[in-house]
Parts: C-alpha cells; sequence; structure tokens
C-alpha cells in the first residue's frame, strides 16, 4: 500500500518526449523549427490555460500570448533542464498574472479563510465520493474553486511541477505549497459533494414527475 | 498510537517529507489500517485530479491550430527602420524645410502653433540643434538596427537600450552649452551699469533688466521689463513684457501683452494677445506675430508674417507683408516697402497716403467646400494608408504589445479614463516641460517624444479593437491586419464628418491612449513578476 511515495510523476501531458533537435534549431531562429514546436506544445499549453483561467477567450489569447514570449525568451532556456518544465513555469507567471489582474474581490475575500482549521475527512466517504465523480465533474468543479487553488491544483496534477517551482509561480513560501495544495483539495470535494448533491435532487425530481405523468 | 495527520500524509505521497519523517510515517501506517486509508485515497484522488485535468476534452480552437506566422519579424524590422527614414526624410523636407524657408521669406506657410512652438525655436533657441540631434539619432538608430541585423542574432532589448542610450546622449549633449546663472524669487531687479557676463535664466513675479545681459535673457515672470541690454536673445513667458532697451539678437515670447519701444537687432517672434510695437520700437529682422491685435507704429526692417486677428499696421516694413487674420487697417502713415498679401474675412482698409509699393494683394477667405473635402479625402485616405502600415508593423515587430494594447482596448470604461487622466497629465507636464526645457532639456524632449507617438497609435488599438469586434477574432497576421484595416477605415472615414468626426477622434485618442498606457503598465508588472519569479 505505501510501496510507491512518487505515483505522480509520471510524464506530464507533452512531456513524452522532448523534441532537443528541434529545440536547439528554434534557438538557433530556425522558424520552421519554431513552428514545429508550436504545433507540438500548443494544446498542451492551451489546455493548461484553459484549466486556469476562467473563460475560453481567455485561454486562447493567453496561449497566443505565452508562444509569443516563449518565442522572445528561448534565448534565456537553458537546454541542459527540462523544455517543459520551463514552458510550463512562463506559462504559469502568464496566466498568473492575467488572474491576478482580473481578480475579483470575492476572491481575495474566500482566500482570507486560510487560517481555518481543515476537517479530518473521513477516508470511506472519500474514496466513495472519488470513485462517483467523473473528470468533467472534477473540471466543473475546479472552474468553482478560488483562483490560487485551482492554479496550484493545475500546476500540481496538470503541470507536474515540483513544490519549488509552484512556490515560485503562486509567489508564497515553499513550506506553505502543500497547505495550499490540501486546502484546494478540500474545496474541490465541497464542490464535488454540493454538485452531487444537486445532481442527485435533480435525478430524484425528475424520476418523480415522470412517475407522475404516467 | 497517534495517527498521521492528512497534510502529513499528503506530503509523503508528494515525496515532500523529510526522509526520516517519511521512514517513521511508513513505519506507522503498515500497522495502522486508518493512516492506510488515509494515503490510499488521497493517492486516488491525485489519481483523480491527473487524470481529469489532463484528459483530452477539447480540441485546440483553429484560431490556435493555425502555425504562427512569426518568420516575419525580421523584414518587419528593417521595414520600420527604412520606413522610418523615409518618413522623417519626407516630414523634413517636405514640410519643415519649407516652412523654416517661407517663414524666413516671409512666404505663407501652413504653419501651426505647434510647429511653430516646436521647429521655429519659438520658445527654445536650442530647436535648430535639436533637429540636428533628431536626424543624428535617426541615424544611430538605423546604424544600430543594420548591426544587429547583421550579427543574425537579434537581442531586442539589448538593441532598445542601445538605441536609447545613444538618443540620451544625444539629447544631453547639448546641454552644457547652456550653463547659465540662474535666479528664482518673487522679484529680480538687475541695476544699471550692472553686467551679467553669461546667459541669465529668471523666474520670478516681477523681473525687470535695467542692466546689461552679455548673453541670453531666459524669463517667466509676471511682468518682465527689459530696459537695458541685452546682447543675446530674450526668450520666455509672461503677463507683461515690455522692452525698452535694446536687444540685439531675437525676442521669442509668449505674452499677454508685448510692447517695444526699444530695438531688437533681429527678429520678433511672439505670442500675445496684444503686440505694440511703439513708434520709438526698431525691429531689425522680421516679425513673426501670432496676436489678438497687432499695433505696429514703429519701423520694421524685415518682412512681417501675421496670424493676427486685427493688424494695424502705421509705421514702416522693409519686406513683405503676409498676413492671415479677420482685419487689415493700413494708416495714412504707413510705409511698406514690400509687396503685401493679405488673406482674411474683410477687405484691407488702407488710408489715404500710406505709401505701398505695391497694390495689397487681398483673398478672401471663402469656404471652398468641394476642393477642401476632396483634398481632405485624399489626405485623409493617405494618412488611413499611414496608420495601417505603422499598425501593420506594430503587430509584427511589437506582437506582445500590439495584444495587450488591442485587449486593454476592449476594456473601454478603464481605457477612456486612464486616457482622460493622462492626457490632462501629459498636457500639464508638457507646460511644465517648457518652463523646465531651459532647465532640464532632456525631461522636456522626453515627454514631447512620448507624447506624439503615443497619439498616434491610439488611433491603431482602437481600431483593431473595432475590426475585431465586427469580425471576431482569429489568429494569423493576414487575419489581424484585415481587421485592423477595416477598423481604421471606419474611424478614418467618420473622421471626414465635419463636427462628429471630431469628436469620434478625440475619444479615439483618449480610449487608445489609455489603452496603450494600460498594456505598458501591465507588461512593466509582468516582467517585474516574472523577474522576482525567476
Amino acid at each position: 500500500m505505501v510501496e510507491a511515495t512518487r505515483t505522480l510523476d509520471g510524464p506530464g501531458p507533452a512531456a513524452a518526449a522532448e523534441p532537443a533537435e528541434t529545440i536547439a534549431r528554434a534557438r538557433s531562429g530556425d522558424a520552421d523549427a519554431w513552428g514545429e514546436l508550436y504545433s507540438h506544445y500548443a494544446a498542451a499549453v492551451y489546455r493548461f490555460c484553459r484549466r486556469v483561467l476562467r473563460t475560453r477567450e481567455d485561454a486562447e489569447d493567453a496561449t497566443m500570448e505565452i508562444f509569443l514570449k516563449l518565442r522572445e525568451k528561448l534565448g534565456q532556456y537553458d537546454p541542459q533542464r527540462s523544455f517543459t518544465a520551463w514552458l510550463y513555469r512562463v506559462s504559469a507567471n502568464h496566466c498568473w498574472d492575467t488572474l491576478r489582474r482580473r481578480r475579483v474581490r470575492q476572491d481575495l475575500e474566500t482566500e482570507d479563510s486560510d487560517s481555518l482549521p481543515l476537517e479530518h475527512p473521513d477516508p470511506g466517504q472519500l474514496e466513495q465520493l472519488i470513485a462517483q465523480r467523473s473528470g468533467e465533474q472534477v473540471r466543473k468543479a475546479l472552474a468553482k474553486l478560488p483562483d490560487r487553488a485551482r492554479m496550484a491544483l493545475v500546476l500540481r496534477y496538470y503541470a507536474d511541477m515540483e513544490y519549488g517551482e509552484i512556490a515560485e509561480a503562486l509567489g508564497v513560501r515553499r513550506a506553505f505549497v502543500g497547505v495550499v495544495l490540501l486546502r484546494a483539495r478540500h474545496h474541490l470535494r465541497g464542490a464535488l459533494q454540493r454538485a452531487g448533491a444537486g445532481a442527485a435532487e435533480q435525478k430524484q425530481f425528475g424520476a418523480a414527475r415522470s412517475k407522475g405523468d404516467s | 498510537m497517534n495517527h498521521f495527520d492528512e497534510m502529513t500524509c499528503l506530503l509523503y505521497l508528494e515525496g515532500e517529507l523529510a526522509e526520516a519523517h517519511a521512514a517513521e510515517l511508513e513505519a506507522h501506517a503498515k500497522e495502522c489500517s486508518a493512516c492506510r486509508a488515509m494515503l490510499h485515497v488521497l493517492r486516488e484522488e491525485s489519481l483523480l485530479l491527473s487524470a481529469s485535468l489532463r484528459e483530452a476534452d477539447e480540441t485546440l480552437p483553429a484560431r490556435l491550430a493555425a502555425r504562427q506566422e512569426t518568420s516575419a519579424a525580421r523584414w518587419a524590422w528593417l521595414l520600420g527602420f527604412a520606413l522610418a527614414g523615409t518618413g522623417a526624410y519626407v516630414v523634413w523636407t517636405s514640410l519643415i524645410v519649407p516652412w523654416q524657408e517661407s517663414t524666413s521669406q516671409s512666404g505663407m506657410g501652413v504653419g501651426s502653433l505647434l510647429t511653430m512652438l516646436f521647429f521655429s525655436g519659438a520658445l527654445w533657441k536650442g530647436w535648430g540643434s535639436m533637429i540636428d540631434t533628431i536626424q543624428a539619432a535617426a541615424l544611430v538608430t538605423l546604424g544600430v538596427g543594420a548591426l544587429a541585423l547583421l550579427r543574425g542574432r537579434w537581442r531586442r532589448r539589448a538593441t532598445f537600450a542601445a538605441v536609447f542610450a545613444a538618443l540620451a546622449l544625444l539629447v544631453a549633449m547639448p546641454q552644457p552649452a547652456s550653463a547659465a546663472e540662474i535666479h528664482q524669487g518673487a522679484t529680480y531687479v538687475l541695476p544699471i551699469g550692472q553686467e551679467v557676463h553669461d546667459d541669465l535664466i529668471v523666474t520670478g513675479q516681477s523681473i525687470r533688466i535695467d542692466g546689461t545681459v552679455d548673453g541670453d535673457l531666459i524669463a517667466f515672470g509676471q511682468s518682465v521689463m527689459v530696459n537695458g541690454h541685452v546682447t543675446g536673445d530674450v526668450i520666455g513667458f509672461s503677463q507683461f513684457l515690455h522692452v525698452g532697451g535694446t536687444v540685439d539678437g531675437n525676442i521669442r515670447f509668449f505674452a499677454n501683452t508685448l510692447t517695444l519701444d526699444g530695438s531688437v537687432a533681429k527678429n520678433v517672434s511672439a505670442f500675445a494677445q496684444t503686440l505694440v510695437i511703439n513708434s520709438d520700437g526698431r525691429i531689425g529682422g522680421s516679425l513673426t506675430s501670432f496676436a489678438g491685435d497687432l499695433l505696429l507704429d514703429g519701423k520694421l526692417g524685415g518682412s512681417l508674417l501675421a496670424f493676427n486677428q486685427r493688424t494695424d499696421i502705421s509705421g514702416t516694413v522693409g519686406g513683405a507683408v503676409q498676413i492671415r487674420g479677420r482685419d487689415l487697417t493700413i494708416d495714412s502713415m504707413a510705409q511698406l516697402n514690400g509687396p503685401i498679401r493679405f488673406t482674411g474675412e474683410n477687405g484691407p482698409e488702407v488710408a489715404q497716403g500710406a505709401r505701398l509699393a505695391s497694390q495689397v494683394q487681398f483673398k478672401k477667405t471663402e469656404p471652398h467646400r468641394r476642393e477642401a473635402t476632396g483634398r481632405t479625402a485624399v489626405r485623409e485616405a493617405l494618412r488611413y494608408g499611414a496608420a495601417v502600415l505603422v499598425g501593420l508593423l506594430l503587430m509584427l515587430v511589437l506582437p506582445g504589445l500590439y495584444l495587450d494594447g488591442v485587449r486593454e482596448a476592449r476594456r473601454f470604461a478603464a481605457a477612456m479614463g486612464v486616457g482622460a487622466v493622462a492626457l490632462l497629465a501629459f498636457l500639464l507636464l508638457i507646460v511644465l516641460g517648457f518652463v523646465l526645457v531651459l532647465v532640464g532639456v532632456g525631461g522636456g524632449i522626453a515627454i514631447a517624444l512620448a507624447y506624439a507617438p503615443m497619439m498616434y497609435l491610439a488611433q491603431i488599438f482602437v481600431g483593431a479593437w473595432l475590426g475585431d469586434t465586427i469580425l471576431g477574432r482569429k489568429a494569423g497576421i493576414g487575419a489581424q491586419l484585415g481587421r485592423l484595416a477595416l477598423g481604421l477605415l471606419i474611424l478614418h472615414g467618420i473622421r471626414l464628418v465635419p463636427f462628429l468626426g471630431f469628436l469620434v477622434w478625440v475619444a479615439v485618442l483618449i480610449w487608445g491612449a489609455g489603452a496603450i498606457l494600460l498594456a505598458l503598465y501591465q507588461r512593466s508588472r509582468s516582467v517585474s513578476v516574472a523577474t522576482a519569479a525567476v
């Protein structure tokens, strides 16, 4: 049960194989190579933006802007290190910036609740909740989280970032990243539960009605 | 035995727990089913999260699926520099040089107040050298750009830095020449018999020069009296300026009331409500006047170029007379030795006995509507073409800024607010800048240099916004340019409408300038955030 401590460190999306040679050519100014890189990573970056930002339009804009930034900064990329990690770092900074520009007051308030103690969950109930929820439900619930919580989850479980990188991207202390992630999970569980309850009610209501009709 | 809390379990799963602590937890979990269950469910949750987030639920939007056309950037720079160079050359040869020539020969240039201010040295005698400076700066810019292109590797920031450093250097260079004596205070009096062997810069409520200034006199005050002798120019602005003494150079002044009883060896350019050259007044060179009323009773050696509401001449003018205004009266004592041209609403009144070398050539200002609109339409079309070109360049050279600007333009209210505040602030700064121009030339120029391009680029962001609004937002330079072209076409079309066009244009300027400033602000912030994060 406790054998693997890093089950999640598998390849992130788009990390499968980094086209090192294409990256090198793009770095030396080859426009075609850049085009290839774009085709290779556009979907991953777009999906990242889509998960983090609130609207589809914002995600599209952000994707374009991120690639412009990437191209501008390509010279600063250290080929010794992971390209994907660098790509997501730039994306994270850009999106976090966008979010902070749009940040609504409500979000600031919800994040004030950081100091509240978290309830210890019941593993049995939680397991049930997890087993019942589909990917789409999770994504919908995720969209309801405050910016920082959502961002933290995406950075960790989509972009596969290390805690240190997440801390940098969110501008928090490294030691605080775990707390942010755990709180985000609690938030998410709450949202999932509420969504589930709503759905169940609707189902019951619908069933009752169809019964009444017949 | 105590159970481990959820936080510790999560950190353990994420590999974030110190080794000793992790070993302790592992040992405990072997014994404790509750903690095992917690670890299990947290891991399940992580897997659910990763799976849901990474699921390819959506296809890439078409606007992103197309490959980015980015290879254009390099030739865009080249084209940009070439265009900028050509533009500067055209402006220089077609506008500034002829205007200067025409003013010096007292011909009728289309001199607006601004051109006068900036290029003819109405306020600052150093503008002549500034123009050389700008040319030199353009050359430096071109040189640096070419060098960077030749080297193949394009470090945008470094190049910008080099260009701006060169510009700053060039701007800074003419300054040491204007070392001067500076005075501030409520009242300044230079008594009779005293001499200042340098340029004299004075600010104060009441300024009185009875002695001698061996250099230029630069004065800002409520009332300025020059009864002594100034060997250089007299420059400045005040409510009243009275020159009773001798000025060996030029007078370039803004004043509510300007009276001249003494003599000026060279030229006078004045912006004044009332400008009076009394019968004892002598001007060796020419007089350029922007005034409500001009009374010329004294003797003018050179030519007269005037944009006045009312002009009354009873003295002598040696050269040509060119006047645009409402009324012209020539009294019986007048003696005009050159050709006289008057463009105005009312015909000239020439008294009997006035000695004129030739008849007054009068041209009534009539509304040449059809011709005028035709010409404006052509000019507008040219402007439109130029704006589209500039937009294209911006799109290629600074695509990030372009996109940011267009996005900020979408936030109409914010952009308008920022724009309005900024324009007011800018106007203030410009006025202040001119006060400071003589002290801190660099600052004034920097403001003026930033202001003009911003005003120009404003239309591009609003145009792009308009195009986006009408046609949607598809990616690709071609599509973007098409939308920009449409947006600008509409804006320039509206501009042709007499009154509405003006109002709309003002709104466009405010709106676009606001968008630019917002975009710049956001970019400066994101840069600082990015650097902070690295």
